[in-house]
């Protein structure tokens, strides 16, 4: 089968599906069962066949390219133009494979008025595919739009106590930061003679130019890169940003959960690697100073907030929120190794923040309780549960045999030329160690607290169930393959990263 | 005057040319005589009857006008048309038909018989549609103060007495003070016609041709530009731009539902026709447009901040309407400026146009709902009304999600691309300032739309009671049919736009009307 035509039916499919599950299967809970699975697994199915089948073409690296003119190309220049490259099949697969685990999650969760929870949820999934998936700089805004109103609503509907605030405080940041990198991109359509909003294009013209295109406003050359670097920042959470993040994280119920945290919010690393070093490899030089700070503020300042956490599920989210500097530290070491670090961070930190945000709530369910200074002993209690936990901690500060180890390899390689920096990032390190190990002991170790003992005893507490086992499993399947494969997915990040920074300074 | 003049006004009586009007104002006569013999039963069907004319007639006119747009200018220079005064006419004709059926269920789950309401409609879609067409100063004036008047009756309604009353008479004295303005700004420039009128071959000082050489022949004259000023500033207060703009949130929320879909909906799109008329080349105005750029700049900045801001501690929903009607009007003006900046630019009205159905539609979608959920008090309608909406009733949240979501300009709603394209041709334009100012507009403003659809969504935190009298109306098939149709075109248009963004306006085509209106008008002249 045609890769492209696979790679376009595998965003409409769960778009169709959902339509299919709100309108024609009322009350039909089976139905609506194996129609979201089929959903969910359709994706991942298509990943990776395309990975498998992957093979960039030498002159821009994109492989499955596929366009269709929507009407706005001749006015315009924008048309559907789907394809991947190596970054964007790596963060495809992510989102697939995060997808389906979600989806299985949702599919036994037991919500009320489950047709609109899977509905929604496969609206969500196939935006997030889209994002990854679309050439066009106005689809990957377009996609991410998409993946806004159902991310809103589920948090609104079945999110914890302090859901509204969450939702309205996420819908608005989502939505002004997505408008202010579009308005970038729009500033970037116009000052270079490209008239077009497709990123082959863009690419080409620049390397055309030697990455020193003519620009019609001098003024815009300069201060584009911060209005984009602002749009971005506020979608990647990053530092004086970042307040919405973990309050969304926390909130939203654990499929959302799963899917934000895991994939939603590396739509602005992707507009990075993607669009902005590489277009503004010069004028990066001027910011990485101000990027490595922002990054390490993010790193040390969260990380400290999150040793003061006693919330578990906040404490997940303030150490998600926390982890993306890593990434960010990676794009502002500016070299090939650096970039292609921060890659497979995203896809390590996306499938063990999914796992850790679906244990959490797990554990939530049995002990009713989030503090988890009130816990203790869990692993004699819940010993499936508390290994899958533990292995997930693990995996999320960067243990070797996971794919975070890579990543975060990478990245400290990458950052070799600047030792302080190294320093406080490893220091980092310690504190996210400190507080995930801290977390661990008091939660599985010690011993049960009275009141949580008297809540497992009137609960006849069972350990994990296998609609809980078989996302894990899933997310950990991956985990485990590229940590200990790690160039199934380095291979095409590679290619993929250095045909974007071929004609990089360094 | 010699015969051949006369033999030109002869020529260009074309009544064929308006009739659309004429079937308008021939079907509201047919109903009021319907009124008059038909028994208390046989009345009932009369809404479904003016409903169905519309809609026919909308049907043949999107028909004519895929086949084939006349243009040209008739009637000795009162009446012209070409793409831009059809897809307003088009623009009339949709709004007026939707707000019939919105309408209907709005005075049957009354119980209110009104005929009437129907007659007057039509005959105020007939007025509107006249308007959009003018090219004559006295043709515009007496067409505006007819749709004055219709709307005053409109309003003035059976359906809740006393608001309606205190509505009616906001918008009379209004609507009073605009039309003075409106008329001391004509009278300033038709005084100077004939003050200044040596050198220019000006036969009538009324024509839109003969004001455009006036001005700019003379557009260095205080009183000429004085005259335009108040010309403007009447027309803006028509349509509601701030700072001219405390009506219209006092009248949405008093007015009956449809009324103030009417008001929002079609006010737009004459305000807008007409300044376009006025401002295009060749139009009465078109020398000043320079100097307009910094008035217009400042209202539409204001429109959209104050539309934006003062939505935001709003909880009656007619008046958040209402503040976001000035905010979308203040983007209109928006694209507007661009125009004026770049007056060959076909491509900026065809975004205009977009930005207007755009709109329409989603509005409309949203006004369906409240007409349903409104409940009893129709001036009293809270955001807390429609609380567990999606629970009670999904159909009707999935169409007030998708109405409020492109009214936002979220992605993938018909919304989101026009808003878009709008900041592509402000940027286009390197207006820096009030492209940031739209940003923000952008930002303020989805805080209340994403609170409205919160309400909807959300469940309750506490312990929700839903009002006692609050009921709501269940929908029939054919209304929902029609809004399932819109809430897809919502969605097509977000995702393929297809010929839609060239189908308006061609701008070769327009450019072809403008030089034939020019060419007649000197025929006129000779």
């Amino acid at each position: 089968m045609d890769g492209a035509f696979l790679l376009f039916s595998s965003i409409v499919v769960p778009f169709f599906l959902g339509l299919c599950i709100l309108i024609f299967s009322k009350n039909r809970v089976v139905l609506q069962q194996s129609l979201a699975l089929l959903g969910f697994s359709f994706p991942l199915i298509v990943g990776i066949f395309l990975l498998w089948s992957f093979q960039p073409s030498a002159e821009n690296g994109y492989d499955y390219l596929w366009q269709f003119d929507l009407g706005l190309l001749s006015v315009v220049g924008v048309s559907l133009h789907l394809g991947l490259n190596g970054v964007g099949l790596v963060l495809y697969l992510l989102a697939a494979v995060v997808g389906l685990a979600a989806g299985i999650c949702a599919v036994w969760s037991r919500a009320k008025q489950l047709e609109w929870y899977l509905g929604l949820l496969l609206f969500m999934q196939s935006g997030l595919l889209g994002i990854f998936a679309s050439v066009d700089l106005y689809f990957l805004c377009f996609f991410h739009g998409l993946a806004l109103i159902p991310t809103f609503i589920m948090v609104g509907i079945w999110g914890g106590a302090g859901r509204k605030v969450a939702a309205m405080e996420m819908a608005v940041y989502l939505s002004v930061g997505s408008m202010l990198s579009l308005v970038g991109l729009i500033a970037l359509y116009f000052e270079i003679e490209v008239r077009s909003l497709d990123l082959i294009e863009i690419h080409r013209h620049f390397a055309e130019h030697s990455f020193r295109p003519e620009w019609r406003d001098s003024f815009l050359r300069d201060n584009l890169l911060a209005l984009l670097l602002f749009g971005v920042g506020i979608l990647i959470s990053l530092f004086p940003f970042h307040s919405w993040a973990p309050r969304k994280y926390a909130e939203a119920p654990c499929s959302v959960a799963m899917l934000h945290a895991g994939v939603y919010n590396k739509f602005g690393f992707y507009l990075l690697i993607q669009v902005v070093v590489p277009l503004f490899s010069n004028e990066m030089a001027d910011w990485q100073v101000v990027l490595m700070g922002l990054a390490l503020a993010n790193i040390i300042i969260i990380g400290l907030v999150a040793l003061a956490e006693r919330d578990l599920k906040w404490l997940v989210a303030y150490s998600s929120v926390m982890q993306m500097g890593y990434g960010l530290l990676g794009i502002a070491s500016m070299c090939i190794l650096g970039v292609s670090g921060t890659v497979l961070l995203l896809f390590g930190h996306g499938l063990s923040f999914a796992l850790l945000f679906l244990l959490a709530t797990a554990i939530h369910k049995r002990c009713e309780t989030m503090d988890f200074q009130s816990m203790g002993g869990l692993i004699g209690k819940i010993p499936i549960l508390s290994t899958f936990f533990i292995v997930a901690i693990f995996s999320s500060i960067g243990l070797p045999g996971f794919a975070n180890f890579w990543g975060e390899m990478a990245i400290f390689f990458a950052l070799g030329e600047y030792p302080w920096i190294l320093l406080l990032a490893l220091v980092g390190m310690i504190i996210s160690a400190t507080y995930s190990l801290r977390a661990m002991g008091a939660i599985f170790y010690g011993q049960t607290n009275r009141t949580l003992e008297a809540v497992l005893q009137r609960k006849k507490i069972v350990d994990m169930t296998l609609s809980e086992q078989a996302p894990a499993v899933v997310l950990l399947i991956f985990l485990f393959l590229v940590g200990v494969c790690p160039s199934l997915i380095s291979d095409p990040i590679n290619e993929g990263v250095s045909s974007l920074f071929s004609k990089l300074i360094r | 005057m010699n015969l051949e003049v006369y033999e030109t006004f002869t020529e260009t009586h074309q009544w064929g040319i308006l009739w659309v009007e004429m079937f308008l104002v021939g079907s509201a006569l047919l109903i009021m005589i319907l009124q008059t013999l038909l028994g208390v039963e046989m009345k009932k069907l009369i809404p479904g009857f003016a409903t169905m004319l519309l809609g026919i007639i909308t049907m043949i006119f999107i028909g004519v006008m895929l086949y084939e747009v006349p243009s040209g200018i008739w009637f000795g220079g009162l009446i012209a048309g070409d793409m831009i005064t059809n897809g307003f006419r088009l623009f009339l004709l949709l709004t007026s038909f939707f707000v019939c059926l919105i309408s209907m269920v709005f005075f049957e789950s009354r119980s209110i018989s009104n005929v009437q309401f129907y007659a007057i409609l039509l005959i105020v879609t007939a007025c509107m549609c006249l308007l959009v067409q003018s090219n004559h100063i006295v043709m515009l004036f007496v067409s505006v103060e007819l749709v004055t008047i219709g709307f005053y009756c409109l309003m003035n309604n059976k359906s809740n007495r006393f608001f309606g009353f205190e509505a009616g008479m906001k918008y009379f004295i209004f609507w009073g003070i605009s039309s003075t303005i409106l008329l001391l700004g004509i009278f300033l420039l038709y005084a100077n016609i004939g003050y200044q009128s040596d050198g220019l071959d000006i036969i009538n000082g009324f024509s839109f041709s003969d004001i455009n050489a006036l001005t700019r022949e003379y557009s260095e004259m205080f009183w000429i530009k004085a005259g335009a000023l108040l010309l403007v500033a009447g027309l803006f207060l028509k349509i509601g731009l701030a700072p001219f703009h405390i009506w219209l949130p006092d009248v949405c929320q008093i007015a009956p539902t449809p009324v103030t879909a009417l008001i929002e909906l079609s006010l737009k799109g004459v305000g807008f026709a007409l300044l376009l008329l006025l401002f295009r080349p060749g139009g009465a105005l078109a020398a000043l447009g320079e100097e307009f750029i910094p008035i217009f700049s400042v209202l539409a900045g204001l429109s959209i901040l104050w539309g934006s801001l003062s939505g935001l501690g709003e909880r009656n929903v007619k008046r958040l309407i209402g503040f976001s009607g000035i905010a979308h009007s203040g983007y209109l003006l928006l694209g507007m400026i661009v125009y004026i900046n770049e007056p060959d630019n076909g491509f900026i009205i065809s975004v205009m146009f977009f930005y207007l159905f755009s709109y329409l539609f989603a509005s409309l979608a949203v006004f369906g709902v409240m007409v349903h959920w409104g409940g009893d008090n129709d001036a009293d309608q809270q955001q807390e009304h429609y609380v567990n909406l999606a629970n009670d009733n999904p159909f009707f949240a999935l169409i007030m999600l998708t109405g409020l979501s492109s009214l936002a300009g979220i992605p993938p709603m018909a919304g989101f691309i026009a808003k878009f394209l709008l900041f592509m041709v402000t940027f286009e334009a390197e207006l820096w300032g009030l492209l940031t100012v739209a940003i923000l507009g952008f930002a303020i403003s989805s805080y209340y739309y994403f609170g409205w659809i919160r309400e909807v969504f959300f469940k309750p935190s506490h312990a929700y009671n839903s009002p006692k009298d609050k009921k709501w109306i269940p929908a029939r098939s054919l209304f929902k049919s029609f809004w399932v149709g819109i809430v897809l075109l919502l969605f097509l248009l977000g995702i393929y736009q297809g010929d839609w963004l060239r189908m308006f306006v061609n701008p070769e085509k327009s450019m072809d009307s403008y030089e034939s209106i020019r060419g007649t008008t000197v025929l006129i002249s000779d």
